[in-house]
């Protein structure tokens, strides 16, 4: 009885065969997918692969299908390659501007649907055709096109969740938050064979791409939607105010460009006044001066206060620049939205009703900048 | 048939095993998409509402045992046997084995449609179902002691998988819990009464009360118990309404596992796959909690053979899991569970209690 139990339970044992199995000798992983538009509302997928091959010395390569939807377009580029093609490792996932512009949705929709795409994939634009970037074969390019889009994106972002590390969670999150508008890194390259790189914030209205700012003003955004460490800045203050203090003329400018790290800095977005729609926003920041390129008597305590006090107007007129921009647009990357869904009692906020407010909104700025040490010289 | 039941010795089990039976039994695939379903009724607020759930469980469970003490060493079965007669006692057991079924057959369906989601698609759901409910028929004829000494083994195998949450936390973003309080009381309420599905499984005691060796000290691993798996739901509520997008919440199937997608270790990239393979340690105590109480009913009940009761309904449960596939189907049987549940084992208690109290006053006046 007890030998019979036995071999009937081990039986059971060839049930593993019941498995569909997957070599990885016989996968051709994706690690990056440009996608762009194509004729008759089809889309164009360029796939970076990986393909464990133990003749050739070349383990990524390129292969591209058309469909009209992400599926259908990875058979279509099936028929390129004797691998079978796997979406668990995809790491970037790069949009022609042109599709952006119709919107990015029914595209998060695929990648949210499967569960064997994995979240932490970062999102980004592409300026021209992702199948250029894709295709591009750079010198300077040691690793494959596909780890060196994830790798640009990761180390611009030496933080967690910072711009332009934009993953697949945190942007549906945002797609779909009322009061907060995601955006996007955008790559862009020269057309002489230049290297692809981050050039400009992609500004998205819903899931709309609707303007780009220069990436420059990464910091601008990550400063309040973030706690930010060890983040270098620069600035460009007038030099008028410093006549007296400068000891030596380096260049003859009327302009003072200085860099800093930002040590430590917290910011957020206050609502003030509801029914009036004025908003605060506060910045607390402590800096550490790295560049002066002017000789500044930096021992003494109101130089260093002088500037301060330049480098928070400077700001603030950045953040003003800003935000006339994005209220132009009616976009709200800096989720002034959020604040005010928080304290709105009457019923749920919509997107439609915030976006008739946003334009109307008033913003005061309550900034304090402390620049604590100077590094190893006066 | 005996109200009171007469338990051997060595088949009695210490009161302190209910911590873990609770811990296993409440916690299933419930947790994997309940709370977005509390989510839907309260928005942001449903943590507000497990909270209301939980109090009320803890009530449901002191009225449990004030009518277990009514009685010398019964449980449900023979109590309604007591109070409404032969026929009627049955029927009424009868019900309660019937849900249990469907509430067994849900947890399978559910945990075999995300294995088939998430890791094979192509798999058929009679080989895992056979899998797992072989395991279930070889701990279950074990007896209660086998049945119970499950639900501890693997209570400690699977709390583990709570530190892979240290991701999702991380990325919670707490503006979503604002505006706080928002919605009405009744509201709140009903997002309670949404979270039964997620928090039933507490009714075990109504059956297992016999068995317990020393029925003093049972109140507090029992409480305990529902506090253990009232938290977990809780952290989950908090994390899913943090992680996802207000409106994103309601349109994931099993928010829970897909927050684990975020997760990626040095040496695992991803974490979702063996949290789906770890789960099954979360469901088969359940399940197998679930057969034990079946097959008990079905031995109070209808004096069938204890062993044969499990065969039987273990090759019932394969043969309606390798049959019902379609996800509306499931999500249908889900829906059964929490509404007959709700009525069933929430608000059946408290009307049970001034019957039985009636009954023993006439009981006592008569002698």
């Amino acid at each position: 009885m007890r030998l019979l139990k036995l071999t009937l339970l081990s039986t059971l044992l060839l049930l593993t065969a019941c498995l569909e199995s997957r070599q990885i000798e016989d996968l051709g992983v994706i690690i990056a997918r440009g996608t762009d538009k194509a004729e008759d509302d089809k889309i164009e997928t360029s796939l970076v692969i990986f393909q464990f091959e133990s003749q050739s010395q070349e383990i990524a390569k390129v292969v591209t299908g058309k469909g009209h939807t992400f599926k259908g377009a990875m058979v279509n580029a099936n028929y390129e390659t004797n691998f079978l093609l796997d979406e668990g490792k995809i790491q970037v996932e790069l949009y022609e501007k042109e599709l952006a512009k119709q919107g990015l949705t029914p595209y998060i929709d695929m990648i949210s649907r499967d569960p064997n795409t994995p979240d932490t994939l970062y999102l980004a634009i592409s300026d021209k055709k992702a199948k250029d970037i894709i295709n591009l074969q750079y010198q300077g390019i040691s690793v494959n096109i596909g780890q060196y889009l994830h790798g640009v994106i990761e180390q611009n972002s030496n933080q967690e969740s910072l711009f332009p590390k934009t993953t697949l969670v945190s942007f549906t999150r945002i797609l779909n938050d009322v009061g907060i508008d995601p955006v996007l890194p955008v790559f862009s390259f020269d057309s002489e064979g230049g290297i692809p790189k981050i050039t400009h914030i992609g500004l998205l209205k819903n899931d709309k791409f609707v303007g780009q700012i220069p990436i420059e003003n990464k910091t601008m955004i990550n400063l309040i939607n973030n706690k930010l460490k060890d983040v270098m800045i620069e600035f460009t203050i007038p030099a008028e105010p410093f006549k007296n203090k400068i000891k030596h003329r380096n260049l003859d400018s009327e302009k003072l460009y200085v860099s800093f790290m930002i040590l430590k800095s917290k910011g957020d977005i206050e609502v003030i006044d509801k029914e009036q729609l004025r908003f605060r926003i506060n910045l607390k920041a402590k800096l550490v001066l790295l560049e002066i390129l002017e000789e500044l008597d930096l021992s003494d305590n109101e130089t260093l206060h002088l500037i301060e006090k330049e480098i928070e107007k400077r700001l603030q007129q950045r953040y003003k620049r800003l935000l006339t921009y994005f209220k132009e647009l009616n976009v709200d990357p800096l989720g002034f939205g959020t604040e005010y869904r928080k304290v709105y009692r009457k019923g749920e906020l919509t997107d439609k009703q915030w976006r008739a407010k946003y334009p109307n909104i008033n913003v005061d700025y309550n900034f304090d900048v402390n620049i604590i040490r100077h590094g190893e010289t006066y | 048939m005996d109200v009171n039941l007469t338990v051997n010795k060595n088949a009695t089990i210490r009161a302190s095993y209910i911590f873990f039976i609770m811990a296993t039994v409440q916690l299933g695939v419930g947790i994997l998409g309940g709370p977005a379903y509390v989510f839907q009724v309260v928005k942001q607020d449903a943590w507000l509402s497990i909270i209301i759930a939980t109090v009320a469980i803890m009530l449901n469970l002191t009225i449990m045992f004030f009518i277990l003490k009514q009685y010398k060493n019964a449980d449900i079965f023979g109590i309604h046997i007591d109070i409404f007669g032969k026929w009627l006692g049955k029927l009424i057991g009868s019900i309660y084995i019937a849900y249990f079924m469907l509430s067994i057959i849900s947890v399978l369906l559910t945990y075999l449609e995300v294995v088939n989601i998430f890791l094979y698609p192509t798999l058929s759901p009679f080989i895992i179902g056979l899998l797992i409910i072989t395991l279930i028929v070889y701990s279950v004829s074990g007896g209660l002691r086998a049945t119970v000494g499950t639900c501890v083994i693997f209570f400690f195998l699977t709390q583990g998988v709570l530190l892979f949450l240290y991701d999702p936390i991380q990325r919670i973003e707490w503006d979503h819990f604002f505006p706080c309080f928002k919605p009405p009381f009744q509201k709140l309420l009903k997002g309670a009464q949404k979270s039964t599905y997620t928090l039933l499984g507490f009714e075990f005691i109504l059956l297992i009360y016999p068995f317990i060796d020393n029925k003093k000290h049972i109140k507090l691993p029992t409480y305990l118990g529902v506090l253990y798996s009232s938290i977990i739901t809780l952290a989950s509520a908090v994390i899913i309404i943090g992680y996802f997008s207000l409106k994103r919440v309601t349109v994931v199937e099993w928010p829970f596992l897909t927050a684990f997608k975020s997760v990626s270790l040095p040496f695992a990239e991803r974490l979702d796959f063996i949290v789906v393979m770890l789960w099954m340690m979360v469901v088969l105590p359940t399940c197998v909690l679930l057969t034990w109480m079946i097959s008990q009913g079905l031995h109070r009940v209808f004096a069938i053979n204890l062993k044969m009761a499990v065969y039987g309904v273990s090759i019932i449960l394969l043969l309606i899991v390798s049959f019902l596939k379609y996800d509306y189907i499931i999500l249908k049987v889900t829906d059964y569970v929490a509404k007959i549940g709700f009525w069933l084992i929430f608000v059946y208690p408290f009307i049970l209690l001034p019957i039985v109290l009636l009954k023993n006053k006439i009981r006592g006046n008569k002698k």
